[in-house]
């Protein structure tokens, strides 16, 4: 019988050779998508890289000199390439960029605006902009789903797979779709933030004197100049009818504030919760990822091994979830007070670091049982019996079983940790200025709540409520999703939450 | 019996052409957490052989230790104790590389098939699995025709083990064959041979990737089990239990191993199912020449499929032996015991139920001597009590196995503070024991009053009949209602069950019906029990009442020709063999 041996199965390589038409399109679409904002690309993605880079030299060599292009450590020439790369991406062309659609103008005598887009107001202008930057954004989104469909149809070799069974059941989630879509308006105001506020943080945090602002003197008919930083100043918002630049409005430079304007010293609201929601997102990502992984390994690892193992990671877990967690923050911003680490986000990053140490417990403890359940499944002995590797069983036939798990206690616990980040800047012992943080803006905009500037603190207030919403419905929706017969699972979701949000 | 002689294992394994020897095996689990605790002896010290080519059945109750066993065959599990010799290697004993290497040869097929398939995996993923693992196929080389030294290069190697090899070369003039079972076609392969004085080298190359071998293999293996082809892309969602454990078959076989545990392959899927994967089953063994060990708990599947038989009973073997033979004539009294369980299916044979009393004692506190002794219906009795009657007899054996099943049962903290504060805990309940087990006896007088009573309520005279009872039997005597006794006793006699009713009060009013020579043992036992000292009434009555079934292990007794044993001490000379003490009970 061996001369009728088929080969009959067709790679993926001569599948798309065959029909190729879907395929492309697709690709082309894409490329043409990445293509028009090529240089938001590379300069986001290399100024990650940038920060990785920075912080593992910063680890090796222990000392702060890995910070900047312009330090004299070996790995610095590393850092130094990167910036450059990140530098020539922000010079290439690229479609949804502020010089393209300038919302920063002043008026002239006859009332009409100069330099900014097509002429129109500011606030039109700016407006234009952000629809063009979540339309991009969810095409975006819409076209990776396309992908996906394509595959399907014409690529995939199954016919049905239990993922689809997921993605039906998302799809019938109105609440976890609601989620979804603040979860993207959140990160698109997170990853476009240079793009999407009316001024940037350099011009209007970090160094506000060293930039200029026309505008039109009605007094003297003429367009005069001043800084950014003094411009700042008069249009504070410090709760008196004269001073206070409230929500869409302008001020008098002529400059548009959706949210706006802080107390003193000034600046723009929006332009502080864009980039605040940037540092948000950075902390929550980074530190989910930390604990997230811990939790993985050790969820894998006590559910295979049981027995000692698992004893050791309860009482290991136990001992860090007893820790106060307000305490060790405060300890750990005394000790690394002038540690190389905190130059990261005004202690951003350090922050992040700690978040990832405290909060892998409770997600552990969240994928434990589905951990032990999986391990129990016979497929697992089967595995063991023709002498499958423990690493390998673990990776294919246990992990697939508690990511899901894993990605709905993460969403609760990003929740918690943007709450707790709030919470510590409110305190003052979070992220220090000049690194917008959330928290902060609420913190200081406190005391004006009664008054005539009682956005300050209520935008980001409101904002924060509805982020941790999204992310706590966004979760629901995929435990509905991934586990169709978890009534109970209620309870031990919001459990997470106040686990997370207990900081 | 004449034969009843020990079994010399090495004079039998000498005719037979054994794959498995296992002796002395034990598997005793450390769990439960608590340090110092009893290890559950889930096998305690089993011997038995399984010919190349045969099915050999496991058959007894849940929690008996058969599935422990087959797990620990296939080295899911690790021997505490004993060895298992496949094909003369201890198997126990190996790790690593050479571990590894031997799964290819022994795999498992799971109870169930919902379980035991990854269900995110495609079927043809799974199939799989194991090849890939193995790095399945060899192309290891065999070269035939030469006594010259011989080496292989190129994408092959010489083959170094048992096994045959994938590949065999002709030498001189390089004909090439592929053994089946690897999808390779012949015109795939080419062989350059050079050939020096001294030495001959075979450079081998194969133009079809190690990964589209086996994934053709997965989908012959999907034809062997009787699935189609296309399949290979489903995933187990889309399949019914007995197709699940089709794929379960075919991913055990792809390594193609010589011994298989079938972990009760059937006991989950529909009756209408079953047949067909066991057939499937039979045809595999014939085509691959395949070794069986069939783990069941149901007696008609086994009698099926099994060329011989092992009974199991609280990590022992009670007897084991041919299968129709074992059926048709059980020697073992265990082993009637579970036949007896099954009805019969031949109505003329008038075999009677034998019902156990108890359950199975916890494998962590197995008893002492032979395993079934708290149940079995024909335990030996000691010489002095051979002709006490059945009923005494059995109520002693009951009480004893009562004490010994709430000495198992944990007692909650309460409890134990009430037993520590003296108080009365639920081991007062002796006296109700004590009444169920025991037959009890009225004085002559009250058992006179009895009859008229029942006389009364018969003839509809109820009130009559609770008159002579209220006159004769005084409330105070008893702890239950003496009303609702009353009225139980009235409403039993309308039933026509005279008998019960009379035992409802004899056994209330009497006294303990025991012959003298048994009585005062009896009545110290329930005294240590009155005061709490329940152990110390386990013991005693061991002590009193014990025979050599409680004291010592039984031997495997050869029980018939074909080298059947039994695991009873009633195979010896001095004893009744176990079925004629049956009989007698029936009688
Ligand atoms: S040795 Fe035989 S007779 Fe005695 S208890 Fe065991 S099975 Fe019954």
């Amino acid at each position: 019988m061996s001369s009728q041996h088929q080969f009959e199965e067709v790679p993926l390589r001569e599948r798309l050779a065959t029909n190729p038409r879907p395929a492309l399109v697709w690709a082309v679409g894409l490329a043409l998508l990445l293509l028009v904002e090529l240089g938001a690309v590379i300069s986001t993605l290399f100024g990650v890289f940038e920060l990785v880079a920075s912080v593992a030299i910063g680890a090796v060599s222990g000392a702060p000199q890995g910070i900047g292009p312009n330090s004299d450590a070996t790995g610095a020439v590393v850092v130094s390439i990167l910036n450059s790369i990140e530098q020539f991406g922000n010079t290439l062309p690229t479609l949804l960029s502020r010089s393209l659609i300038p919302n920063q103008g002043h008026q002239v005598a006859s009332g009409a605006w100069e330099g900014t887009f097509l002429g129109l107001p500011p606030a039109y202008a700016w407006f234009f902009r952000v629809v063009l930057i979540y339309a991009y954004l969810f095409l975006l989104l819409w076209w990776a789903w396309f992908g996906y469909r394509t595959f399907v149809e014409h690529y995939r070799q199954a016919d049905w797979t239990p993922r689809d069974d997921v993605v039906d059941r998302l799809r019938g989630h109105r609440w976890g779709q609601f989620g979804l879509v603040i979860v993207v308006l959140f990160v698109g105001l997170a990853l476009f933030a240079p793009t999407i506020s009316p001024t940037t943080f350099e011009q209007d945090i970090d160094r506000p004197y060293e930039f200029e602002v026309e505008y039109f003197d009605e007094e003297t008919g003429t367009v005069e100049t001043t800084t950014a930083g003094d411009a700042n100043l008069v249009s504070s918002s410090q709760g008196t009818p004269a001073y206070n630049t409230g929500p869409l409005s302008y001020d008098e430079f002529g400059r548009f504030h959706p949210f706006g304007t802080m107390n003193l010293p000034g600046g723009d609201l929006f332009t502080f919760m864009a980039y605040g929601a940037r540092v948000s997102l950075f902390i929550g990502v980074t530190a989910i990822a930390i604990s997230g992984f811990i939790a993985a390994a050790f969820g894998l690892l006590t559910a295979y091994y049981k027995g000692f193992a698992d004893l050791s990671v309860v009482v290991i877990s136990d001992s860090i979830q007893a820790i106060p967690v307000l305490l060790l923050l405060i300890l750990i911003n005394v000790v690394f007070a002038d540690h190389w680490l905190t130059s990261f986000y005004n202690g951003g990053l350090l922050l992040a670091l700690a978040f990832g140490f405290l909060y892998w417990p409770g997600l552990w403890r969240a994928v434990r049982g589905p951990a032990f359940q999986v391990s129990e499944q016979e497929w697992v002995d089967a595995a063991r019996s023709y002498g499958q590797r423990s690493t390998t069983t673990m990776r294919k036939h246990m992990l697939p079983y508690i990511l899901g798990y894993l990605l709905v206690y993460g969403s609760l616990t990003i929740g918690g940790i943007i709450i707790t980040t709030a919470a510590l800047s409110f305190l003052n012992i979070g992220i220090g200025a000049p690194t917008p943080e959330w928290g902060r803006a609420v913190a200081d905009g406190r005391s004006y709540v009664a008054t005539e500037s009682w956005h300050i603190a209520l935008i980001p207030g409101i904002l924060i409520v509805l982020v941790v919403t999204a992310l706590n419905a966004f979760g629901d929706g995929i435990r509905d999703a991934i586990d169709p017969q978890s009534q109970g699972g209620e309870g031990a979701a919001n459990e997470a939450a106040a686990a997370g949000g207990g900081g | 019996m004449s034969e009843t002689e020990e079994l010399r294992r090495s004079d039998r394994t000498d005719e037979r052409n054994d794959l498995v020897n296992v002796n002395g095996l034990k598997t005793y689990y450390e769990s439960g957490g608590i340090l110092g605790s009893q290890p559950v002896k889930a096998v305690d010290g089993v011997d038995f052989d399984i010919e190349r080519g045969e099915t050999l059945g496991l058959v007894g109750e849940s929690g008996c230790g058969k599935t422990t066993l087959g797990r620990t065959l296939v080295r899911l599990e690790r021997a505490t104790d004993g060895e298992v010799l496949f094909d003369g290697e201890d198997i126990t004993t190996f790790s690593g590389k050479r571990l590894k290497k031997w799964r290819r040869d022994a795999q498992i097929v799971f109870q169930d098939p919902e379980s035991s398939l990854n269900d995110r995996m495609t079927v043809g993923e799974i199939i799989q699995e194991p090849l890939d693992v193995h790095d399945w196929p060899d192309l290891d080389v065999d070269v035939v025709g030469t006594q010259k030294e011989v080496t292989v290069s190129g994408d092959g190697h010489l083959n170094e083990d048992e096994r045959e090899a994938d590949i065999t070369v002709e030498v001189p003039g390089g004909a090439i064959s592929v053994r089946d079972g690897v999808p390779l076609p012949q015109d795939r392969v080419s062989v350059d041979v050079s050939e020096s004085d001294s030495s001959v080298t075979v450079t081998l190359s194969v133009d079809v990737s190690r990964s589209k071998l086996r994934r053709a293999r997965v989908r012959e293996l999907l034809t062997t089990v009787g699935l189609r082809r296309e399949h290979y892309f489903r995933y187990p969602h889309q399949f019914s239990g007995g197709q699940r454990q089709r794929i379960g078959i075919a991913r055990a076989l792809a390594l193609e191993p010589e011994f298989v545990v079938l972990d009760e392959p059937v006991s989950a899927l529909d009756v209408s199912v079953q047949a067909k994967i066991l057939n499937l089953l039979e045809e595999l063994q014939e085509e691959f020449g395949l070794t069986y060990l069939f783990i069941a708990h149901d007696l008609s599947v086994v009698r099926h499929i099994c060329d011989r038989v092992a009974v199991m009973y609280l990590g022992h073997i009670m007897e084991i032996g041919e299968s129709d033979e074992l059926f048709q004539n059980p020697k073992n009294p265990y082993t009637r015991a579970l036949l007896s369980a099954i009805p019969d299916p031949d109505p003329t044979d008038d075999k009677r139920r034998i019902t156990l009393r108890g359950t199975p004692p916890s494998p962590r506190d197995p008893p002492k001597g032979c395993p079934f002794t708290t149940r079995c219906p024909v335990k030996i009795r000691p010489s002095e009590y051979d002709h006490l009657d059945e009923e005494t007899w059995e109520g002693i054996e009951l009480l004893r196995e009562i004490l010994r099943e709430r000495s198992r049962a944990d007692r909650s903290f309460t409890e134990m503070a009430r037993g520590v504060l003296g108080m009365e805990t639920r081991f007062s309940g002796i006296d109700e024991i004590v009444r169920e087990v025991f037959p009890h006896r009225l004085d002559p007088e009250r058992e006179q009053a009895l009859e008229r009573a029942i006389e009364a309520a018969d003839g509809g005279r109820e009130d009559e009949a609770r008159e002579i009872l209220g006159q004769h039997f005084d409330p105070e005597e008893t702890d239950a209602d003496f009303d609702d006794l009353v009225d139980a006793f009235i409403s039993d006699v309308h039933a026509g069950s005279h008998e019960q009713a009379r035992s409802r009060v004899r056994d209330r009013f009497g006294e303990m019906d025991v012959p003298p020579e048994v009585r005062s043992d009896v009545e110290t036992a329930i005294d240590h029990v009155r005061s709490g000292d329940e152990d110390t009434a386990r013991e005693y009555l061991r002590d009193q009442f014990g025979s050599v079934c409680d004291a010592e292990s039984p031997q495997h007794h050869v029980v018939s020709d074909t080298g059947r044993t039994s695991y009873c001490h009633r195979h010896r000379a001095e004893h009744e063999e176990p079925e004629v003490v049956f009989e007698s009970l029936v009688d």
